[in-house]
């Protein structure tokens, strides 16, 4: 994979919106092989994913200029990619979203000891709070939290009304607050 | 962002082969959001075949010509993007067919409203073959310069013939029904003529599955100007919509539809080249 380190992201993305698809191609180099990882953790289906991922280009082609230049660009294709999935999923029950646990729980059933090592590295009393959720809860605040989607998107990816994500997140949140707490005390 | 953590190649492997934890994966998702040297390693670990095909398709998407106005009007009504295309290219709906045809009935118009008689005559003969002529151009060898790209393809005559039927009616029925309605003068005749202009259609579609559209439409409009003609010669143009004659157009008309539903399948491009 090589990527030309004079062209920055957000240089090639100017040369996108100017219609340069040798630009295009640099970018879906640099991002595509995280993008699709990060999908596939979270829809089981490869085709859903690369259908994903090709809608997220196409749109990045034709909608370049809309970037505003703050932050990281593959946060801002990120945001795209996971709309994108969420409304791939509107309508077709056929492709499951897995919850990241139930993937995880299905290939590697202990964590080993190394795996908890860095996570109290990364995130020390929390990431062991998050791990005591149910896979319910910790599945909207893994969509809400850290994919960056409102409660409604939420709900839609995993496939829930929306007024349960939004009554799963806050319960969540309030266990977190308390699984903290105590962990302090 | 915090660049002194990055991670192992043991944890991109796991990561990419699904076999990790839900936090590890958390963590190392938010981390690859904004360290650029990790997106880099992560892409050894991904296989490249399926996304060197997604790019084939995002650069033919790239590349493909922006849709016309009417492409996305259609896909806006919910017609599937290859269809609208289909309907889009219909040569008798390009605008210099539709604009020959506004002016056309301009005149005709004009004739009905200020010509007495003969004007009338002329709506008469006209305005009925107006859909006609546009269905007969809408598909088959004489016309469609894609016609031959057409036969090899696995896309069924029928489908193509009746999407564009649908297309020519919706565009050319308003356009000589306002016309006919914008006329002082012409009462009932303003709307009876649909009834030869829908049956003729329906003849010409029927008659396609013998002959190429064209030569079926011709054959239709002189048998239809032969009748105006006569019918203006005894010095009464409205017979040729007197209610006999509207019972005979329904009835060809409802007969040339059973014909179409029975031999559609013969409507094979080789068929109507034969």
């Amino acid at each position: 994979m090589q990527t030309d380190p004079v062209r920055e992201d957000p240089e090639l993305l100017t040369a996108v919106a100017g219609g340069d698809l040798g630009a295009l191609r640099v970018l879906y180099d640099r991002h595509s092989p995280w993008l699709s990882a990060r999908l596939t953790r979270r829809c089981n289906s490869p085709d859903a994913v690369a259908d994903v991922l090709q809608d997220t280009f196409v749109a990045l082609w034709k909608g370049a200029e809309r970037w505003r230049g703050e932050g990281e660009v593959a946060a801002w294709l990120w945001g795209i990619a996971i709309r994108r999935l969420v409304s791939r999923l509107r309508g077709r029950r056929e492709v499951l979203v897995l919850p990241l646990e139930e993937v995880a729980a299905a290939r590697a059933p202990e964590a080993s000891t190394e795996d908890m090592v860095l996570l109290g590295v990364e995130y020390g009393d929390l990431g062991a709070a998050l791990q005591r959720l149910s896979p319910e809860m910790r599945a909207v605040v893994q969509a809400t939290v850290l994919d960056g989607l409102t409660t409604r998107e939420a709900a839609r990816l995993l496939g829930i009304p929306a007024n349960t994500a939004k009554t799963r997140l806050h319960r969540a949140k309030a266990q977190l607050r308390q699984n903290l707490t105590e962990g302090l005390a | 962002m915090n660049v002194s953590w990055h991670a192992d190649d043991d944890l991109l492997t796991r990561y990419v082969s699904g076999t990790v934890g839900p936090l590890d994966g958390a963590s190392l998702e938010q981390h690859l959001t904004g360290c650029a040297d990790c997106r880099v390693r992560i892409a050894t670990h991904v296989d490249v075949a399926p996304l060197e095909l997604v790019w084939s398709r995002v650069r033919e998407q790239a590349q493909a010509p922006a849709p016309t106005l009417v492409e996305r009007l259609l896909t806006g009504l919910g017609v599937s993007a290859s269809d609208a295309r289909l309907v889009a290219v219909t040569p008798s709906l390009r605008t210099s067919w539709l604009f020959g045809l506004a002016a056309t009935l301009g005149f005709v118009g004009l004739g009905a409203a200020y010509g007495g008689t003969r004007g009338l005559t002329f709506f008469l003969l006209v305005a009925p073959l107006v859909p006609v002529a546009g269905v007969a151009f809408a598909y088959g060898p004489d016309v469609d310069p894609l016609y031959e790209v057409g036969v090899a393809v696995p896309y069924s005559g029928a489908r193509l013939l009746l999407l564009r039927t649908a297309a020519v009616l919706v565009t050319s029925l308003p356009l000589v029904l306002a016309s006919a309605l914008l006329l002082p003068g012409l009462s009932w005749t303003a709307v009876t003529w649909l009834l030869p202009a829908l049956s003729f259609t329906a003849l010409v579609l029927a008659a396609s599955t013998w002959t190429r559209p064209t030569f079926a439409a011709v054959g239709l409009g002189i048998a239809w100007a032969c009748a105006v003609g006569a019918a203006a010669l005894d010095r009464d143009p409205y017979a040729v919509l007197a209610p006999t004659a509207l019972l005979v157009y329904a009835v060809t008309g409802i007969a040339a539809v059973l014909i179409l539903r029975l031999r559609i399948r013969r409507l094979t491009p080789l068929g109507s080249l034969s």
